[in-house]
């Protein structure tokens, strides 16, 4: 038995290890195509044009527009992907480090092509692309200072936590979480309302405290309210819904009204 | 998570990085040439 658990839990970390391996590496292979393709249409001069009515008077080269917009989708969804596993794992991220990578590898580009090797002959400095460079930097720059030390302080055995403000975003009782409890309840609600027949539902608002929806009546059909009630509030105290204080008061309050008299 | 769970995260994640970096290098060089 605790052989099949150590079997199981390895089994979790080399999947965990999959999935985070394959997201990261997809993450820093977009921001790798963003940062190449963008030299490749600096390197014509900053503009270019494809498809549509109008002559075009400077293509884009092989391929860029696929890696721009591939690049930045293709980041968005693999970077997702890669927090909810480093989540799920409880492993610390390296997700801090993505906005940097992406403003200061840009911003490297602006500062490339905008002083060191201005494109075209003899090309002086373009000030343009040094105010760009400036403000990437800075975009860039600053967020990598937290970001370092949150790894570094992962690293020394303090729990992973997200950068800025998506621990409170993302984490238990923070907005998204609040989110979708709310839409299962007024999903669940929605389900009452337009079925037929004694309603079971108990209603738990946001910020705590239950409302049945109908009262619970006696006998047998009573019995079976109780039942469907005392499921229902289960699965909003397993979905995080309500806490282990609330799950209880409620609880009482459903077997005390109604239970067999 | 003991240092040694931490560590092996840690490289986990730098060799993703490094591999996905090459991999972006490859697809553009076989795109582009």
């Amino acid at each position: 038995m605790a052989q099949q658990e150590r079997g199981g839990s390895s089994v979790a970390t080399v999947v965990d290890s999959v999935w985070i391996f394959v997201t990261l590496a997809g993450v820093a292979c977009a921001l790798t195509l963003v940062y190449l393709g963008m030299r490749s249409v600096m390197n014509i001069g900053g503009f270019c044009a494809e498809g549509g009515p109008y002559e075009i008077a400077v293509h884009c080269p092989k391929g860029s527009t696929g890696f721009l917009i591939g690049g930045i989708w293709g980041g968005l969804i693999f970077a997702g992907l890669y927090v909810w596993r480093t989540l799920r794992a409880g492993v610390g991220s390296f997700v801090g480090l993505l906005w940097p990578a992406l403003f200061l590898s840009l911003g490297w580009n602006f500062l490339d092509f905008g002083i060191i090797n201005p494109p075209g002959e003899g090309g002086g400095p373009v000030a343009g692309w040094l105010v760009c460079a400036v403000l990437f930097f800075i975009m860039g720059g600053l967020p990598l200072i937290p970001a370092l030390w949150g790894i570094v302080r992962w690293l020394r055995g303090a729990p992973p936590r997200l950068p800025l403000g998506m621990s409170g975003l993302m984490g238990s009782g923070g907005g998204i979480r609040t989110a979708l409890s709310t839409m299962r309840q007024l999903k669940q609600l929605r389900r009452d309302l337009v079925t037929p027949g004694p309603t079971t539902s108990t209603w738990t608002w946001p910020g705590g405290g239950t409302t049945p929806r109908t009262p619970p009546t006696g006998g047998a059909a009573g019995g079976a309210d109780v039942v469907a009630q005392l499921e229902r509030l289960d699965a909003l105290h397993r979905s995080g819904a309500l806490s282990d204080a609330q799950y209880e008061a409620a609880k009482r309050a459903v077997l005390g009204a109604g239970g067999p008299a | 998570v003991s240092p040694g769970r931490r560590a092996y995260w840690f490289l986990l994640q730098a060799a993703a990085a490094f591999a996905g970096v090459l991999l972006g290098i490859l697809i553009y060089n076989a795109v582009t040439r």
